[in-house]
């Protein structure tokens, strides 16, 4: 009976299914043993829970089309990662949270084996290391300290580790080493986290609104910057690092806003912050349901390409024999096409502009600049996933183009992966009143903040009822005749179809070059990385020659014996009170 | 309730009306200015009547978006035109449709693989990326409160607006000086371009629609001025002037529009994104001006 009912495909891979199902599920269902307030102040933990058990099938599905060897030790890296990752919402504020969320950051070396650890893999891994191990740090520092002294460290741990503006450098770098699956699961759930902690354990607590007022202009320029750069950048999975910087900023953005006028007394600013909560959450569905699905597809063609560059690319993914509406699921969100989660959540965004506008003279004013960076970087970073989309998808293939084989089990898995994002990509819109009846966010709904998104998933029901019967019975039209139309020297396909840059390379004069290097590397983060590379070469200027000597030894130990020395003495200082007012 | 009747009738006439007409004057009157007779004013009806009729022959690369692209330019355009002659819904909602069909355009033209549609589609992005924010900040002044005073400043703030929100139009529609659609050299075109290789009922949904999203932007900018100005006074006549103007409104832009096209060239590319950062800042600061005084 089994076996008539499950796919053999998928019996193949139960054991492992099972095993990694259950290490992100168990966390879920952990937290109903608990004593949580689903319904008010813990619901963000739990529907963090939630995304992560649903992202844990995804992401297993993906790896069966993905990994062709090393499955056991990346099922067991996914394992510790997912229930780490579960246990980080679970704890609470106790030791146990840096200790699983560097636990969660350790997995990803099992996760990474199939790479062969070369120079982008380590680099992708340390800059990974590197930003958790400061997060844990900052959180260390919340669990040890007061709630008022601690909390300014909790803020900081998951600006960081969410990459948000000024704090992004390691994003791409991580982006351009690791394998698309674990890429897919940061973006998805790891990337989500620190947002969800900073709402359940900050935000009730901090009064201080300066806070949100900082996190508000640089969330601004991070969705410019982010956007602007997506939009230029020749590498792809760089590329859906700088959208996810622009992705993240925007529901710090929500947040800022959200946390700025709760509490006023003021009836149109507690509307906004209602509003923008929803928003928020509208977001977050947007940005790890699609970007995961992004990372997903596109990674899976720049894998089976084994290249680098978008423009050498072209066309790959039609080479995959898969159909390119599913695969273009998540750029049909990017591209706020109506019908998508994408769409509810820019347009509600328009939307929440237009009140702001309405506002009284003070409040509104300053938000009149910021627009000049946020509707830009949104633009441009929705343009950036079509241009990937566009030119690996729809542009004609070179014969010479190399693919690897993909087998028909394997192309069922990335079907089963694919469409179980893309599902919800395109259901979520058209259930909107039924998800705005669950009791943790009704309260925040507002009457003609209902009626709008009751109009928007309207619009959304029609249009995906509209797209679906056109795509499944081609009642318009069949391509039955087909005809070149000679437009010189007979040429036809891949001589002709565009690349990727087609679309930047206008606007680089005028846009590009002042955030992106020729290379097409950003300039903002290569200054960052320069800087820092500097700061920590800082010791090559004690070293007299390029060729060491035996003796140079002694005098290396001199140095580090005289830095241990000072730091001992300053740690004695600070204990017998110095230094401390 | 007589009222809501009379005004839902000049909704209806407006949406059946304008969309046949419209196209064609500005055709006829930009022959008249380059000292031609120009073709009859519905004959871009009787043109996608004709295309209508036969079946399109599609590229050797076209795949499933060739199939549905034509229909999805149709179903954004008529839900456009539908949303600014009725406003069933907010107006927010313009810049989606305007990105349904730009997206079955350029997917539409990326598939059949040919140099031209690959160049236009690129400067259909292009165009889009700098005229896209300015039609969003547009679009919220339209979907705001904001009045602009009747006094000479504020007039001019409002003139100048227009004439900004015109040139964001003007982008989005491909008309000069961003494009110019009557030369009929692939090599300068954006829109045509795109279409080359559609044919048939193809050829005849991609004219629809953007018959459909022409009308759909003046309406707006003429629903635009009259809402955001005190030229009338708040009364329920008020609510059927706004209505009845915009006929003869799209069909004055039109003959502006049909001018325009007869006297004026296209720009060089390097020029848009300066000249549309350049309006979408003057936009901001003209928006911030209405909003101060």
């Amino acid at each position: 009976m089994f076996s008539v009912v499950v796919p053999k495909f998928i019996q193949n891979a139960l054991p492992h299914l099972l095993v990694v199902g259950l290490a992100s599920v168990s966390p879920l269902g952990l937290s109903f043993a608990l004593d949580w307030d689903t319904t008010g102040r813990d619901f963000p933990l739990f529907l963090g829970l939630v995304f992560q058990a649903y992202l844990g099938f995804s992401a297993f599905a993906f790896v069966q089309s993905y990994e062709t060897e090393n499955q056991k030790w990346i099922s067991a890296g996914y394992v510790v990662f997912w229930f780490s990752l579960g246990m980080c919402y679970l704890v609470g504020k106790s030791i146990w949270l840096p200790i699983f969320l560097e636990v969660a950051t350790f997995s990803t070396i099992l996760i990474y084996s199939s790479t062969g650890f070369k120079d982008e893999q380590i680099e992708s891994l340390s800059a990974l290391l590197l930003a958790s191990g400061i997060s844990a740090l900052f959180l260390g520092a919340w669990v040890f300290l007061p709630d008022n002294e601690g909390i300014y460290f909790l803020t900081l741990a998951p600006l960081i580790k969410s990459g948000f503006s000024g704090f992004h450098f390691w994003l791409p770098k991580v982006n351009e080493g690791g394998p698309s699956h674990a890429l897919g699961a940061f973006a998805g759930a790891l990337e989500i986290f620190p947002l969800l902690l900073f709402l359940r354990y900050v935000v009730p607590e901090l009064e201080d609104k300066l806070v949100y007022q900082l996190i508000f202009p640089l969330a601004s320029l991070g969705i410019f910057f982010g956007g602007i750069t997506a939009f230029f950048h020749k590498d792809p999975k760089s590329l859906l690092a700088y959208s996810s910087i622009e992705s993240i900023n925007f529901l710090w953005l929500c947040i800022s806003i959200y946390g700025m006028f709760g509490g006023e007394s003021n009836s149109d600013l507690v509307f906004l912050s209602n509003s923008f909560y929803i928003l928020f959450y509208l977001t977050l569905a947007h940005h790890s349901l699609s970007k995961t699905f992004q990372l997903f597809s596109i990674g899976m063609v720049v894998r089976l390409s084994k290249l680098k560059f978008l423009d050498e690319m072209k066309g790959i993914g039609r080479s995959l024999n898969i159909s390119p509406f599913l695969m273009g699921i998540a750029t049909f969100s990017y591209s706020v096409l109506p019908g998508t989660i994408g769409f509810v959540s820019e347009a509600t965004y328009l939307y929440l502009n237009a009140k702001i506008l309405d506002m009284p003279l003070g409040r509104s004013v300053f938000l009149l600049p910021a627009m000049i960076f946020i509707f830009f970087g949104i633009v441009t970073g929705g343009f950036a996933h079509i241009r990937l989309f566009t030119s690996l998808f729809l542009s004609t293939p070179s014969p010479n183009l190399k693919m690897e084989y993909v087998s028909e089990e394997r192309k069922m898995w990335i079907v089963l992966s694919f469409g179980s994002l893309g599902f919800w990509i395109v259901i979520l819109p058209v259930a909107l009143p039924w998800v705005l009846k669950i009791s943790a966010i009704a309260p925040y709904v507002e009457p003609d903040f209902l009626n709008w998104l009751l109009s928007v998933s309207l619009i959304s029901f029609l249009t995906l009822i509209f797209v679906t019967s056109l795509v499944a019975f081609r009642w318009f039209h069949q391509v039955k005749y087909r005809k070149f139309w000679d437009c010189g020297s007979n040429y036809v396909g891949p001589e002709l179809s565009i690349p990727a840059s087609v679309f930047s390379e206008p606007l680089r004069n005028s846009l590009g070059r002042y955030f992106l290097t020729k290379d097409g590397n950003s300039i903002l983060d290569q200054s960052i990385l320069n800087l820092f590379q500097k700061i920590l070469d800082f010791g090559g200027i004690l070293v007299k020659s390029t060729k060491n000597q035996e003796e140079d030894i002694s005098f290396y130990l001199m140095v580090s014996s005289l830095a241990l020395m000072l730091l001992l003495a300053s740690i004695y200082f600070v204990s017998l009170g110095w230094f401390v007012s | 309730m007589n009222l809501q009747i009379e005004m839902n009738l000049i909704q209806c006439l407006v949406f059946i009306i304008a969309p046949f007409y419209a196209s064609g004057i500005l055709r006829k009157v930009r022959a008249r200015v380059q000292g031609r007779k120009g073709p009859p004013i519905l004959q871009p009806f009787y043109d996608m009547v004709k295309f209508f009729k036969k079946t399109p022959k599609d590229n050797p690369n076209s795949g499933p978006f060739a199939e549905i692209s034509p229909a999805l330019a149709v179903y954004s355009s008529l839900f456009l035109w539908s949303i600014v002659t009725f406003e069933w819904v907010p107006f927010l909602l313009i810049p989606f449709f305007l990105a349904l069909y730009r997206f079955s355009l350029v997917s539409f033209a990326m598939e059949t693989a040919t140099s031209f549609g690959g160049l236009g589609s690129s400067r259909e992005i292009l165009l889009s990326v700098m005229a896209e924010p300015t039609i969003i900040l547009m679009i919220l002044v339209a979907q705001s409160h904001i009045e602009i005073s009747l006094t000479p400043v504020g007039a001019l703030v409002g003139i100048l607006f227009l004439i900004l929100s015109f040139i964001a139009i003007l982008a989005e529609l491909n008309k000069p000086p961003f494009d110019d659609p009557r030369t009929h050299l692939e090599l300068t075109m954006v829109h045509e371009a795109m279409l080359l290789e559609s044919s048939g009922k193809s050829l005849g949904a991609f004219e629809l629609a953007y018959q459909l999203k022409y009308v759909s932007l003046l309406g707006f900018i003429i629903k635009l001025a009259v809402e955001h100005s005190k030229i009338i006074y708040n009364t329920d006549l008020t609510l059927l002037f706004r209505e009845a103007v915009v006929l003869p409104g799209i069909l004055v832009l039109s003959i502006i529009m049909g001018l325009w096209e007869g006297i004026s060239v296209r720009r060089k590319w390097s020029w848009v994104p300066e000249f549309m950062g350049l309006a979408f800042l003057s936009i901001l600061i003209l928006g911030t001006l209405v909003k101060l005084s």
